[in-house]
């Protein structure tokens, strides 16, 4: 029985990397380290240039009080330079650029963890687990140990969530097959932390073989099931993973810890295992490279930093030219102007995509009022009237119609028959409503 | 004087006309444009109601209280209505019978009401006089527009006499009309037409006047700079 | 900062010099084929059967109409559009649709000049002044044909089906044997000559396309399986004629007054493709069902009370004036808002 949940669409899922085993990038000649990896506040440099490096190596901190977690070294070398640059987000970042010496030395630090598990409270678990850096690999990046500690006690389910709804997403799927031994340790520790019960292994049915996997692996196990999922964009949505699978409906603003649930992605579990078991901090992970213009799509294991061109090279470089280079997923991923863009703890995945895949963008967008985003909205929204109302100035219509409750999923976009850009649309009705809100909120300061 | 009566005959019949522009006395432009005599009719009591209520009321103005004022404005305006109705049922029947209702119905309608007002309750009695002429005379070419579209597209003929025959048939004989033309639905359609007309005719005036006017302007500086260059030389 | 050339290596090895610039826009980066233009080729598709049905029985001059009503709702469209300064898009089809379902509301004795007044009408007063398409307030095709009632002669020229009509030109008397419409016999309360089958397959009076009920059916499945139209309006609209012509019938048995009443007319045609109309017909699924009721109770009300003998114009023309309204009143319960509500109580 699949569970599902109201609205979203069918997209073509394009797995084209599904059968391609995980395999390891050779390191590249050089590693630009973002320090802004995580929600919260960035990291800080605190290496400088010409320092010696290793795997493991703390390159970046956060102070204790702030959110936010630690970046290291993924290669071994010397630290070249400390640059500034815009990304296409629209926020300067400082990368640590690290030339790699090829030798792959571990850091002294690294250390597995002393002790049992099963002696450890929440507190412990989410030091060490903030010591390793780690932070939601599924794209959300926020920091695992916030997660841990305020959860911890109040959730009595425990998602791991593996429905890789976006398409051409694939290195969730793999890493289940693979590490499924450290995939099922991570959540055994996390679920001792947050003190939950039980716990649901959510995959969706496209994903056969993973499923038989980790029903295998988890046959004697009492407190972790296997949810099949019905295969539906966006079912890796939190808040449509904990209605499908609880019943519960999650109110924009408030966190899956107010339905008694936390959801961690497969791949933040299996990092969060390592990090007990070998001490290694979060500075590899597994990508899939795609789209339509890479010879061989493939899933890589891949040092955090590494330029998307190095990727593409080991696929067997492009068929096809171009056009957009996406980290992430087609539908919520983020474009980027830079074909050496680094990779970060989550990027999930880098697409290639041509201009044949995209199509020509649209001449007039005109809404025809059909009713499809208003059907396919998850959060039951109404977005063709929250889009009319920005392109009318209209900012309180846009509130009520619901744009803040909006999650930018894209399924009103995609199935537009008129072409109009409802997401970006909202976005901007966003921006307009707290900036409004900012506004009032610092003259009744001034009051 | 006379720049002062034809200005206000401008602004009567075009740039502040009653029906096209400040759009009142919706419901006689609807109703009674069926034909160009009706309308004509229409316009032609009108002006006589509006030329001498303005007269009287701005004869008056100074002795009505401002607490009543409405009502006694009403009550002078219906005095000439009634005597317009009753010279209309002795002399022009057939108009009688074709405007009907609409001839008691002046006494409501908002531009006689307006006028005096606005303009005969402040002004001396002449211009308020010359105001009632003008603001009529703009009624009545905004009811002769409707009712030609009206007339020509909904029977093929215009000017048939008030009892519906004769007339000069612009179409011809097979033309088999367009009923819905003399019906209320087509009165607002080519009203909306013709006051979308207007407004365009209205805009592109402006536009040229403007354009003029800053040409005006550029030619004026400019010759005020040549004037002082010439100034300049002298005093070298 | 931004790199204006981007070295990606081609499989060839070598470098591509000087590559396209990268597009970099917002996301969702990818985008479903459907477009306003296929949406009106399926409604097209779904017309057809019950349009060839038409010209069969009623004869070749249907076709003519079709053909002029088709050509004059695009000429019109074009000329508006480029007068207006507009982009010109007649090549999404939306004017062909309306012409089309123009032409299916009229007898095939109507002169030629009445579909074209009927395009202006539907084109440039309803669609084009209001803003163009998805902003017009109500059925383009629906206001042109009750705008073309005033020719009330011309309109109600129903002929027998079977008797063809060839000819270019109609000589009322010799072409045209009037017959009335089974609408009309129902109207004056008693049940039409016709059988029920006739009626469900077509071989009664009426206007070009809405005689034939299977066929209009046949294409209302298809918009439904295409995922073009909700199956939401028209269950409700005609299931409320349905319901109502059950409960109060004016003539013999009930179930066959019922059925009489939905394949009479232009019911089927109405509720199936004019009511579903997008821009005149509320987004949300409370919103439709209520326009539906609203239609269906509408219709029924001037069938039984009105002069008119046909109400489903009017009872979609007024339904589509209250869709803004049904819009708000139908809004979909927010997701989470049911938790709040509990949380609260």
């Amino acid at each position: 029985m699949a569970y599902t949940f109201r609205g979203g669409i069918h997209v073509n899922e394009y797995k084209l990397s599904s059968e391609s085993p995980i395999e390891l990038l050779p390191d590249p000649s050089e590693v630009r380290i973002s320090m802004n990896q995580h929600i919260g506040t960035p990291a800080v440099v605190c290496v400088n240039a010409g320092d010696k490096v290793e795997i493991g190596r703390v390159i970046g901190d956060v102070p204790k009080e702030a959110l936010g977690c630690p970046v290291h070294a993924s290669v071994s070398g010397t630290v070249k330079a400390i640059e500034s640059s815009l990304v296409s987000a629209g926020v300067t970042e400082t990368y640590v650029v690290i030339e790699s010496d090829g030798e792959g030395r571990l850091c002294d630090s690294v250390k597995p963890y002393g002790g049992s598990i099963l002696d450890a409270d929440a507190e412990k678990i989410a030091g060490v687990v903030r010591s390793a850096g780690i932070t939601g690999m599924g794209g959300a990046a926020f920091p695992t140990y916030a997660k841990i500690l305020s959860a911890a006690g109040k959730a009595e389910l425990l998602i791991v969530n593996c429905a890789e709804c976006e398409p051409f997403i694939t290195s969730d799927h793999r890493v289940l097959l693979e590490k499924s031994a450290a995939v099922i340790g991570g959540v055994k520790t996390l679920m001792k932390a947050v003190g939950s019960p039980r716990a649901y292994v959510a995959i969706e049915d496209n994903k056969p073989h993973a499923i038989k996997k980790m029903t295998e692996v988890l046959e004697n196990d009492s407190m972790i099931d296997v949810k099949i999922m019905k295969t539906k964009y966006p079912q890796g949505d939190e808040r449509q993973l904990i209605f499908a699978l609880t019943g519960r409906e999650l109110a924009a603003g408030k966190l899956p810890v107010d339905a008694g649930c936390v959801i961690f992605n497969a791949a933040t579990c299996a990092a969060v295992y390592e990090a007990f078991l070998d001490g290694t901090p979060l500075v590899r992970r597994v990508v899939t490279v795609s789209g339509d213009c890479v010879k061989e799509p493939k899933n890589l294991s891949v040092p955090i930093g590494t330029p998307a061109s190095a990727l593409a090279e080991y696929c067997g470089g492009f068929v096809k030219d171009p056009a957009k280079i996406v980290f992430g997923g087609p539908m919520m991923g983020l474009a980027q102007w830079d074909a050496d863009a680094p990779v970060k703890k989550n990027t999930s995945s880098i697409l290639f995509l041509s201009n044949e895949f995209l199509g020509k963008p649209s001449s007039s967008q005109t809404c025809i009022r059909c009713g499809r985003c208003v059907a396919n909205c998850p959060m039951r929204l109404m977005p063709a009237y929250i889009a009319q109302s920005v392109m009318r100035d209209d900012i309180k219509g846009a509130e009520r119609y619901g744009a803040m409750s909006c999650v930018e999923c894209g399924c009103c976009s995609y199935n537009c028959p008129g072409k109009v850009e409802i997401v970006q649309y909202i976005r901007t009705a966003k921006n307009r409503i707290r900036s409004e809100a900012a506004r009032s909120r610092s003259s009744a300061n001034d009051k | 004087m006379k720049s002062n009566v034809g200005k206000q005959f401008k602004d009567g019949v075009i740039a502040n006309n009653p029906v096209f522009v400040q759009l009142l006395g919706m419901c006689p432009t609807l109703a009674t444009t069926t034909a160009v005599v009706n309308a004509l009719g229409m316009g032609a009591a009108v002006i006589v109601v509006l030329m001498f209520s303005n007269l009287f009321i701005s004869l008056l103005r100074k002795i009505i209280p401002k607490q009543v004022r409405i009502a006694s404005y009403i009550v002078i305006i219906s005095g000439f209505v009634t005597a317009v109705e009753l010279i209309i049922k002795a002399f022009f029947p057939s108009i009688d019978a074709a405007l009907g209702l609409f001839i008691p119905l002046i006494v409501v309608n908002c531009i006689i009401l307006a006028r005096a007002e606005a303009f005969a309750s402040k002004n001396r009695p002449m211009p308020s006089m010359i105001d009632g002429i003008a603001t009529g005379a703009g009624f009545t070419f905004a009811l002769v527009c409707v009712a030609f579209v009206r007339e020509l597209l909904g029977t093929g003929k215009i000017f048939a006499s008030a009892d519906g025959t004769g007339g000069l048939s612009v179409f011809g004989g097979g033309y088999p009309g367009a009923p819905i033309f003399l019906l209320p639905a087509g009165a607002f359609l080519t009203l909306g037409f013709v006051i979308a007309a207007v407004q365009k005719i209205a805009s592109v005036i402006d536009k040229r006047s403007q354009n003029k006017k800053t040409a005006e302007a550029s030619e004026t500086a400019c010759g005020v700079a040549r004037d002082l260059s010439y100034n300049e030389d002298e005093d070298t | 900062m931004k790199k204006d050339s981007n070295k990606i290596s081609t499989s060839d090895g070598g470098m591509s010099a000087e590559a396209e610039l990268l597009q970099v826009s917002s996301s969702p980066h990818m985008k479903a084929r459907a477009s306003t233009r296929s949406i009106m080729i399926d409604v097209i598709i779904a017309l057809l059967p019950a349009y060839i049905w038409g010209i069969c029985v009623f004869g070749n001059r249907a076709l003519l109409i079709g053909a002029v009503s088709v050509i004059s709702c695009a000429a019109f469209e074009g000329i508006t559009q480029f007068i207006l300064r507009r982009p010109v898009t007649i090549s999404d089809f939306s004017a062909c649709v309306t012409g089309l379902l123009l032409a299916m509301n009229l007898p095939v004795t109507v002169p030629l000049w009445i579909p074209v007044v009927g395009a202006f009408f539907a084109i440039v007063v309803v669609k084009q002044l209001f803003g163009g398409i998805g902003k017009n307030i109500v059925n383009p095709a629906l206001a042109a044909r009750v705008f073309l009632f005033s020719w009330a002669s011309d309109m109600t020229g129903f002929v027998k089906a079977g008797d063809r009509v060839n000819s270019l030109a109609v000589n009322s008397g010799a072409d045209v044997t009037a017959s009335a419409t089974p609408l009309a016999s129902l109207n004056s309360g008693a049940l039409p000559s016709e059988t029920i089958s006739d009626m469900f397959v077509g071989n009664i009076s009426g206007s070009i396309g809405e005689v034939s009920a299977i066929l209009l059916l046949a294409g209302g499945i298809y918009l439904l399986f295409r995922k073009t139209i909700t199956w939401h309006i028209p269950v409700s609209f005609i299931g409320t004629v349905a319901v109502i012509t059950y409960l109060f019938p004016k003539a013999g048995d009930s179930f066959d007054f019922m059925l009489y009443e939905i394949f009479a007319g232009g019911l089927m045609l109405g509720a199936i493709f004019m009511a579903t109309d997008y821009a005149t017909s509320p987004l949300t699924s409370a919103g439709r069902v209520i326009y539906g009721v609203g239609c269906g109770v509408i219709t029924v009300s001037i069938r039984y009370f009105g002069g008119y003998a046909e109400g489903v114009s009017f009872a979609v023309l007024i339904m589509n004036l209250l869709t803004w309204y049904l819009d708000n009143l139908g809004m979909p319960k927010r997701f989470g808002e049911t938790v709040k509500k509990k949380k609260e109580s």
